[in-house]
């Protein structure tokens, strides 16, 4: 709590009791609530402990110039009863990326090399971590390749950190050393070393630019995750399941029903993606085991079933289900069985979605008429409405730190990206124009969101900051494509 | 039956009037007393322990001070030699440590660094030279070690130059004390990673947040770092004589933490590292 209204100074407050007026107003015991949000933030706080960082961390045009804030601060002590906070200002690290050395490689090691260099610093780039100082900026420089004759170039530069890279080939395959130095006192940070043919060349460069990011910022890296969608691309009207490298790279689909497969969900350890498939005529929930190769039904009885979506612990499942004709949602175990019902109303209740505690589902409720994103203890006690604005808000998507809720929501008749904070219920809208975005979905790190626009015409698959809505790249090319779910922990190909 | 239950109920009046019970409810009541009053008095008769006498040093980046040479620690020479790699036949797996080669070359002392020209390079950022002024509250306390000391600590093996070269990053504490407020203790000196004292206190520093108790309060914390980033040992080593600014300094390190993983180089050598931070 402290953190939060820290964060949004002079904010807070007045969210904190307009949330509890409208809890007063639905008629829950409203008294418990705001301690409960309170209790729950503090101890995700602790609990998760490298999440926070990562939340409060400033957008990506945070100031740059590190040495000088703390300085000034230093030496003009506040005067008075000023309260300072620093909040929010973390600048990023610069990093100087000087042009990788290439070693004996001909051929594919050549171009295997490249690819690595250019991965390792796309990675990096991406991260948002970094202010890099990359091959262009060392162009002149003269560099020498020795790390203490280089020094006085890099400390001109404003470096803190340099990474070095070395491609070299033993016999077929690729070698690559990596190794960061503290420009300021010269000493080894990290060294690695991987050795692989050139089939695994991006897995080489994402595994290392995960450690130079764990090692610089406390916080473990995206780049080995994953992102499920489904897609079209096959033709003749089917939809199948397909993964991809979180950067895009390696698509490949995952199901052959020959049907319409959509709305994937990974599994907590990435081992398993569960989706709908109407391969048996009515949507069915169904799993596909990503090491076995395997797919089998888990929940098929009844007209309907959909949006199915994994607890943070792997053991159960939420999904929507059709009970004559009334849609509620219900949990199952990771074998189908001991199906659970948890709401019951006469509204349409689907698409849930679990807190990374797993102690709170979310999901799209018409209740009040128009569809709006509900909240309710993972037993279905408690449920209470956080949606407000907009008259269409679906799709719920529960970020890592449990602290916010991303949902697509319609404005001006156009589907747009929303982030609404679950203890101040204030909402935040990270995307504008036409076109068209929806089905958002939080990275493993909660810094980026995954999300589906027609902006080109097609449904395709696009990155963005989950601060600001900036930085967007667009991942899929190729039919169109959707309803992206971006996996927990990092993926083990 | 009766008869038995009456017996024993009999005999039980008869105890509690006798005066033995009376007597020894009275000794009770009375030790009672005296031990209460023993846990008052106690602490007042018997002296509290002295503080601990606290030696801090305090690191900066070396070009603030005008050190065209990193420090060259002879501790890094104790780490192991890397292990040859393993390669497994197929897939990507991460080796050991890459034997550091001309890279690596300045974690060893370099007899002939210091013939180096001194290209000093003008940091853009810089706004000032090093700011003299200290708070005059704190300077006291840090006390540069001696270079007999340092020297000692780096081992016979380190050349006299690279002796100089900590000596220098430690020396004027004067101009550090306006750099930064977190501090890394003098068990752990040769932790002289700019970058990682960067983060760190930059964390800590979100996380701040003052009490209004007046522009001279300040308390300093310290705090163990482990090779995880992990921390334990947080404690309050010099108060600011308010409560609140203490346990607000606390909190902020606590929210912080855990901080980035220690540098693998050093923790080839070191499990943990000892760190300062003053809050004001």
């Amino acid at each position: 709590m402290r953190l939060g209204s820290a964060l949004r100074p002079g904010l807070a407050r007045p969210h904190i009791a307009r949330g509890l007026l409208l809890l007063a107003a639905l008629g829950t015991p409203a008294a418990l609530h705001p301690g409960q949000t309170g209790t729950a933030r503090l101890a995700a706080q602790q609990a998760a402990a490298p999440a926070p960082p990562a939340a409060a961390a400033p957008p990506a045009s945070a100031p740059s110039a590190r040495p000088t804030p703390p300085a000034g601060d230093q030496q003009q002590p506040p005067s008075g009863f000023t309260i300072e906070s620093h909040r929010g200002q973390r600048p990023k690290i610069k990093l100087a990326l000087p042009p990788f050395h290439p070693g004996n490689l001909g051929g594919d090691l050549a171009a295997a090399g490249g690819e690595l260099e250019a991965t390792v610093r796309a990675d990096l780039d991406f991260s948002g971590y970094f202010e890099i100082k990359g091959a262009e900026a060392w162009k002149a420089a003269a560099l020498s390749g020795d790390v203490e004759r280089d020094l006085p170039a890099y400390r001109g530069a404003g470096a803190e950190v340099v990474l070095l890279g070395d491609t070299h080939a033993e016999d077929d395959k690729l070698v690559f050393e990596g190794r960061l130095f503290d420009v300021g006192s010269g000493k080894a940070i990290l060294a690695k070393r991987y050795r692989g043919k050139t089939t695994v060349t991006r897995r080489m460069a994402h595994t290392f630019a995960d450690e130079v990011v764990r090692y610089l910022t406390g916080s473990p890296g995206i780049a080995m995750s994953a992102i499920a969608f489904t897609s079209d691309r096959t033709g003749e009207g089917r939809k199948e399941i397909f993964i991809m490298d979180y950067d895009g790279h390696s698509q490949r689909r995952i199901t052959n029903h020959r049907s319409t497969s959509m709305s994937p969900a990974w599994s907590p350890t990435g081992d398993a993606i569960a989706y709908t498939s109407f391969v048996n005529g009515y949507p069915g929930i169904y799993l596909a085991d990503l090491a076995a190769g395997r797919k089998r039904p888990l929940v098929t009885s009844g007209s309907l079933n959909i949006s199915p979506t994994f607890s943070p612990d792997g053991s159960q499942i939420a999904f929507a289900r059709s009970l004559e004709g009334n849609i509620e949602i219900f949990t199952c175990d990771r074998s189908g069985g001991n199906l659970r019902r948890l709401t019951n109303s006469p509204a349409i209740d689907t698409n849930p979605t679990w807190s990374p505690k797993g102690n709170m589902i979310a999901f799209t409720s018409s209740r009040a008429g128009n569809p709006h994103i509900y909240i309710m203890d993972a037993e279905g006690a408690n449920q209470r409405r956080i949606t407000f604005d907009g008259t269409y808000n679906d799709g719920a998507a529960w970020s890592p730190d449990g602290e916010r809720v991303a949902y697509t929501s319609r404005r001006d008749g156009v589907f747009q990206i929303a982030v609404v904070d679950v203890g101040s219920l204030e909402t935040r809208l990270l995307t504008a124009g036409p076109g068209g975005n929806e089905s958002p979905a939080f990275s493993p790190d909660g810094r980026k969101i995954v999300f589906t626009s027609r902006r080109t015409g097609t449904k395709q698959l696009y990155v963005m900051d989950a601060s600001d809505g900036g930085n967007v790249h667009q991942l899929t090319d190729a039919g169109g494509n959707d309803m992206a779910d971006w996996s927990r922990q990092n993926f083990e190909k | 039956m009766d008869l038995a239950v009456d017996q024993v109920l009999a005999e039980r009046e008869r105890l509690v009037r006798s005066g033995p019970a009376a007597a020894s409810l009275i000794a009770a009541a009375g030790l009672h007393v005296a031990v209460g009053a023993l846990l008052i008095v106690l602490p007042r008769l018997v002296p509290s322990p002295p503080p601990l006498e606290y030696v801090a040093v305090q690191l900066v980046p070396a070009q603030r001070l005008g050190a065209v040479h990193p420090p060259a620690p002879a501790t890094e020479r104790r780490q192991p030699a890397p292990r040859p790699p393993q390669p497994p036949p197929e897939k990507v797996k991460e080796e050991p440590p890459v034997p550091p080669r001309s890279a690596d070359a300045p974690v060893l002392p370099r007899p002939q660094a210091p013939t180096k020209p001194p290209p000093k390079p003008a940091k853009p950022e810089k706004p000032k030279p090093p700011d003299n002024r200290v708070d005059p509250t704190t300077q006291p306390k840090f006390l540069p070690p001696p270079r007999e000391v340092l020297a000692k600590k780096l081992g016979a093996v380190a050349p006299p130059q690279t002796a100089e070269a900590p000596g220098a990053a430690t020396g004027s504490a004067a101009a550090k004390a306006a750099v930064g407020s977190l501090t890394v203790s003098q068990e752990n000196q040769d932790f002289t990673y700019n970058y990682y004292i960067a983060q760190t206190q930059s964390r800590i520093e979100e996380n701040w947040t003052r009490s209004p108790v007046g522009s001279e309060a300040h308390a300093r914390i310290s705090f163990r770092i482990h090779k995880d980033g992990s921390i334990s040992d947080l404690t309050v080593v010099e108060s600011s004589g308010f409560d609140t600014f203490d346990l607000a300094a606390l909190r902020a390190v606590q929210n912080a933490a855990p901080f980035p993983p220690l540098p693998r180089a050093y923790t080839a050598s070191h499990d943990a590292v000892s760190v300062n931070w003053i809050a004001r």
